[in-house]
């Protein structure tokens, strides 16, 4: 218990300085793998990390490579992979689901060739669960119908897309 | 002629040509005659060098690539420049596969990280999480509270749906 103690103050310190300067994060995320990457504060972090790093006797190769490494993977991989490997692994869905590596989403999307650019009204993987996700059958069928009519027929999708919009923001609840 | 030492103190020399595709190596060696000093190379084991060496020796008299530009579908980054030698000799075992990639990237060899990371890309590609946990044998990191919420989840999901 005292060695928590005295962990974990320490430890929320550096996550504020990283958060601080944001340039230098850039330097760091390049050093760092999701085995050791962790979130600001979370509830039973601690537990939860320790569970991470070891997995029987053979090593966890994928965890254990760095982060640049692992965006240039992603970067052959199409957005339903990516979706998979949110829903793998804690670790992975807290890398991939963050803001900042909205990246990836974009260079799985831009994979395959000829798919409508994100809307604005959702995010980059909600997006990906609607072209992609299996478990909306119905109204994915129905919703991804009228997209890709919209998207042949007109490019101002975006200015009549209002009841649309509607129909994609219950769509995107639904998300890994 | 180029001469490295790796981590577990093997020497390897080779030709220039071989020598200066790995970005690091050039660097180090300027680019100006032969090399006298063996270059180190600590980062990388006499296994993982062996391959790659291998590689950079098939390649040799390869032109160099063009780059990439950003954006460009799957089907067509694929389609360049990967043959039967490259797709055969990238064949190998998991924890040989991580390495080559990692030394790559060190040594700076781009056309063998590309082909390394979509190799493991492939390994990935329409995999179910659970398929891809197993092959990579990777923990979950889900408490079983979690668990239970993502399964309702779907449920959830399921039942709006129908």
């Amino acid at each position: 218990m005292r060695r928590r103690k005295r962990i974990r103050p320490s430890e929320s310190e550096t996550y504020q300085s990283v958060s601080k300067a944001k340039t230098r994060e850039t330097q760091t995320r390049a050093k760092c793998s999701v085995a050791t990457i962790q979130p600001p504060i979370k509830r039973g972090r601690t537990t939860l990390h320790t569970t991470h790093r070891v997995s029987g006797h053979l090593q966890d190769h994928l965890s254990e490579t760095p982060l640049d490494i692992l965006f240039e993977i992603f970067s052959y991989l199409y957005p339903m992979d990516i979706l998979n490997l949110a829903r793998m692994n804690k670790a992975f869905r807290e890398v991939l689901m963050s803001r900042v590596n909205a990246s990836i989403w974009v260079a799985a999307r831009r994979n395959i060739e000829g798919l409508p650019k994100c809307p604005p009204f959702l995010s980059e993987p909600a997006y990906a669960n609607l072209c992609f996700g299996i478990y909306c059958y119905v109204r994915l069928a129905i919703t991804q119908s009228i997209l890709y009519l919209l998207m042949s027929s007109a490019s101002g999708l975006l200015g009549v897309s209002g009841p649309i919009a509607l129909l994609l923001a219950g769509q995107s609840q639904m998300v890994p | 002629m180029v001469t490295v030492v790796v981590s577990d103190g093997v020497t390897f020399t080779m030709e220039q040509d071989v020598a200066f595709q790995c970005g690091l190596i050039a660097d180090f060696a300027g680019g100006g005659g032969d090399q006298e000093e063996p270059i180190p190379i600590q980062a990388v084991n006499s296994t993982v060098m062996r391959k790659v060496i291998e590689y950079c020796e098939h390649h040799r008299n390869d032109p160099p690539q063009p780059e990439v530009p950003e954006g460009t579908p799957l089907e067509r980054k694929d389609r360049r420049g990967r043959d039967a030698w490259d797709k055969q000799f990238i064949q190998v075992e998991q924890e040989l596969l991580f390495e080559i990639i990692l030394a790559a990237n060190y040594l700076n060899i781009k056309p063998l990280l590309d082909l390394g990371c979509s190799q493991v890309a492939e390994m990935m590609k329409g995999k179910t999480p659970a398929e891809i946990q197993q092959m990579f044998n990777i923990v979950n990191g889900f408490t079983a509270d979690e668990e239970a919420q993502n399964g309702e989840g779907e449920e959830k999901a399921r039942n709006l749906n129908s």
